[in-house]
């Protein structure tokens, strides 16, 4: 570790599975000003290692994993590390954000990336222990899954406390949506991370620990730490926060009607009520569980005791999980949703995606859109079918396996086109955007495609008690019914937009570091400084955030992404939400239009196309090289298939 | 009267009860109600050291936000209502 790194270890492994070959270079600092750490530095990484030619599923993508100066630390929730590389399942930026205590591990071992490249001949693991790196045979543990290769690693490398980053048949198999697991719940899911993984024979990465982390100015940053955890357990929604955790969400999502039900066709659900976290909390789950470094202990460990799925148990279980295995498949069975996300996290697959797909597959069974697989489509409802299917699709077996390569490319194979719910190729979250409209707008933008985390206005919905930070933070007068509002919107999600790329830079869970509250930028910027040494205002880590995520909008960019992909999807586009509270809400598209039109406008980007100026380029310390090579591009723009070269 | 996250901990874990009221009740009735059967748990919840409504106290009447600005003696209650206490709990992921 060099000497001179604080918060940062300082240090970058690259791993070439094809040539074995392992070495350490040590981080830039003009990379780690510049783009932070975690996820910055990865997608700057991603950014130049790649290009249009790369094929995600070849041994080009480079896989990159990173931690960020504040991960490992005592900074509050500081667990968290990132995952990047080209998407298997977009074809552009592929990004996932996991917690637990893998990321903090990697960390004390001494390193902020791994980059690795390549292919193995046959499955491998990595043994990372300090300045000992390891490139280990796996041939008798591929085909197991996450939770039994976590406990066989540890054996074999003779340390219990290691921590384990694996994959399961999905990522074995090039599922396109496959996760990559650790702490054998927690998933770096979204975006088919796990299948670049597989696609490199690479069953697991084990990592162990013990350099420790320098801190700058230790008595600063632990008052810094104090004042944060103060401001943590003081916010109002804690006590929800820590009892919940996201599952809180479901019963209000129901209540003010935005819950996705039976593929995005409806946004209330008849038996919404056993999918509410006060049941999961009171009859499932006896005990919480937290992150690395966290007070607020979010998740839940669940155990099912009695009925069809006695013995099942797990961890979790996220709102977005409870809604994709849940109402979007029309799933009112409580048990066998935590039976559905538990196979997911053994198997490695993303629940979201997973839901989606198999929802998009119920609708399109219950429209008779195909005959040969109609015996293996689950009808609505249908909670066995669902977990059958969910097996199929991890094995590639039968309609499984045209479903494993995504919603988008199964309906160019099988029609049924027009009720995929994407923007980019990405399978949209459990929200129903209609109804939330700067939402509507950050899914839309997102350089990942249909997400919900990279940019999430998180009180959107519910701003009341946050009125003065709002004002005081964004500048944003919140009206009644904001929600509904298009208009200030744009600055909402640009403001947001630049804040989570900060803290998914810099180590932090989002549940604490959404910005407004209970942590706000001034804490962020505080740690930075005590933990490294580096004082910035946070206008400047705010323009890090920004240059951050445009470095990601270029990737897209590059990809052929325009302006055109910066929609919503067609079904939340053309119809309007039919029953519930939220009933008659839609799309205006001309306000839209105009809302995006705006957004472009305060972000710097292009008008017609999307594309970054050079002058905003120039602004952010983006280099012209970039530049000239992004706007030549205007000529010869890709044309983009979804993952054409699969 | 049915009870969301934070309150549904307040009341014992408890999804729902019933709640009879005299005829032209208000909702600052219904709250007086609430505290007695319920005490301190409830109360510590639902109001702030100044005796004023939490902002983060969510009062919906049949699907209707009210607001917590409002007098709690406007609005009468009429038999057959449902009210739901909840908190804005909307964290992402």
């Amino acid at each position: 570790m060099s000497k001179n790194w604080t918060g940062w270890a300082g240090r970058i492994l690259y791993i070439d599975l094809s040539t074995q070959e392992v070495r350490v270079e040590p981080l830039s600092e003009e990379l780690a000003f510049k783009f932070l750490g975690q996820a910055g530095i990865n997608a700057k990484l991603l950014y130049d290692l790649t290009g249009p030619e790369t094929d995600p599923l070849g041994p080009d993508n480079p896989l990159i994993i990173g931690v960020g100066p504040l991960t490992g630390t005592m900074a509050p929730c500081s667990g968290r590390f990132s995952v990047t590389a080209k998407s298997p399942l977009t074809g552009i930026f592929g990004d996932s954000n996991c917690g637990g205590h893998w990321g903090p591990e990697l960390k004390q071992a001494g390193y902020d990336h791994i980059v690795i490249t390549g292919q193995a001949a046959s499955p491998v693991y990595l043994w990372i222990n300090d300045g000992l790196v390891q490139i280990r045979p796996a041939e008798h543990i591929w085909g197991k899954d996450t939770w039994e290769t976590d406990a066989l690693v540890k054996r074999e490398v003779g340390q219990e406390n290691a921590q384990v980053l694996s994959i399961g048949p999905a990522g074995e198999n090039l599922v396109r949506f496959a996760a990559m697991i650790c702490n054998l719940s927690r998933a770096a899911a979204r975006t088919g991370m796990g299948a670049v993984m597989g696609s490199k024979k690479l069953k697991a990465i084990v990592v162990k620990g013990n350099r420790g982390t320098t801190i700058a100015r230790p008595t600063e940053f632990w008052q810094t730490v104090g004042e944060c955890e103060k401001a943590i357990q003081a916010d109002p929604l804690y006590e929800g926060a820590s009892t919940f955790g996201t599952s809180a969400i479901t019963g209000l999502a129901q209540m003010l009607g935005f819950l996705p039900t039976e593929n995005f066709r409806k946004s209330t659900f008849e038996s919404a009520e056993n999918l509410r976290g006060e049941i999961l909390l009171s009859e499932y789950a006896p005990k919480h569980k937290g992150c690395f470094n966290c007070s607020v202990g979010c998740s839940h460990f669940y155990s099912v005791k009695d009925g069809e799925y006695a013995g099942t148990v797990g961890e979790g279980v996220e709102y977005e999980s409870l809604c994709a295995l849940g109402s979007k498949c029309g799933n009112g069975n409580l048990p066998s949703v935590l039976k559905a996300n538990t196979l997911c996290n053994k198997l490695g697959l993303d629940t979201i995606s997973t839901g989606n797909v198999i929802a998009w597959a119920m609708e399109c069974g219950e429209k008779g859109l195909w005959s040969e697989f109609a015996s293996e489509t689950p009808s609505w409802g249908d909670h066995r079918g669902l977990n059958a299917l969910l097996m199929k699709i991890a094995y590639r077996d039968g309609l499984g396996d045209i479903l494993a390569d995504g919603s988008c490319l199964a309906a160019q194979r099988l029609g049924g086109e027009e009720m995929v719910v994407h923007s980019k190729g990405m399978d949209y979250p459990a929200v129903d955007v209609r109804g939330t409209k700067g939402m509507a707008l950050a899914f839309a933008v997102s350089p990942r495609g249909g997400d919900h985390l990279k940019g999430l206005p998180l009180y959107e919905v519910a701003p009341d008690p946050y009125k003065d930070d709002i004002l005081e933070q964004v500048g944003i007068t919140i009206t009644p019914n904001y929600w509904l509002d298009y208009e200030t919107k744009p600055k909402l999600i640009s403001w947001h937009e630049d804040w989570h790329c900060v803290v998914d830079s810099l180590g932090l869970c989002k549940l604490e570091g959404i910005a407004i509250k209970p942590l706000k930028p001034k804490h962020f910027r505080d740690l930075l400084a005590s933990a490294t040494g580096w004082d910035l205002t946070e206008v400047e880590l705010q323009q890090i955030g920004e240059r951050i995520w445009n470095i990601e909008r270029l990737y897209g960019i590059r990809e052929g992404i325009r302006k055109e992909e910066d929609l919503p999807p067609r079904r939340l586009q053309e119809e309007v939400i039919s029953s519930g509270p939220s009933i008659g809400e839609g799309l205006d598209p001309v306000k839209f239009s105009t809302m995006l039109e705006e957004y472009y406008q305060l972000r710097g980007w292009d008008q017609d196309t999307g594309i970054p100026k050079p002058e905003t380029l120039i602004e952010l310390s983006l280099p012209e090289a970039e530049t000239d090579r992004v706007v030549s591009g205007l000529a010869a723009r890709l044309e983009r298939v979804v993952h054409a070269k699969g | 009267m049915r009870y969301y996250l934070i309150f549904f901990l307040a009341v014992g874990s408890r999804l729902e009860e019933i709640i009879d009221l005299e005829e032209g009740s208000t909702i600052g009735d219904l709250l007086n109600d609430l505290l007695e059967r319920h005490g301190k748990e409830l109360a510590r919840r639902l109001w702030d050291d100044d005796g004023k409504l939490r902002p983060t106290a969510w009062i919906l009447v049949n699907g209707v936000c009210w607001s917590a600005e409002g007098d709690p003696s406007d609005l009468e209650l009429k038999d057959g209502d449902t009210l739901v206490l909840t908190t804005p709990m909307l964290v992402g992921g």
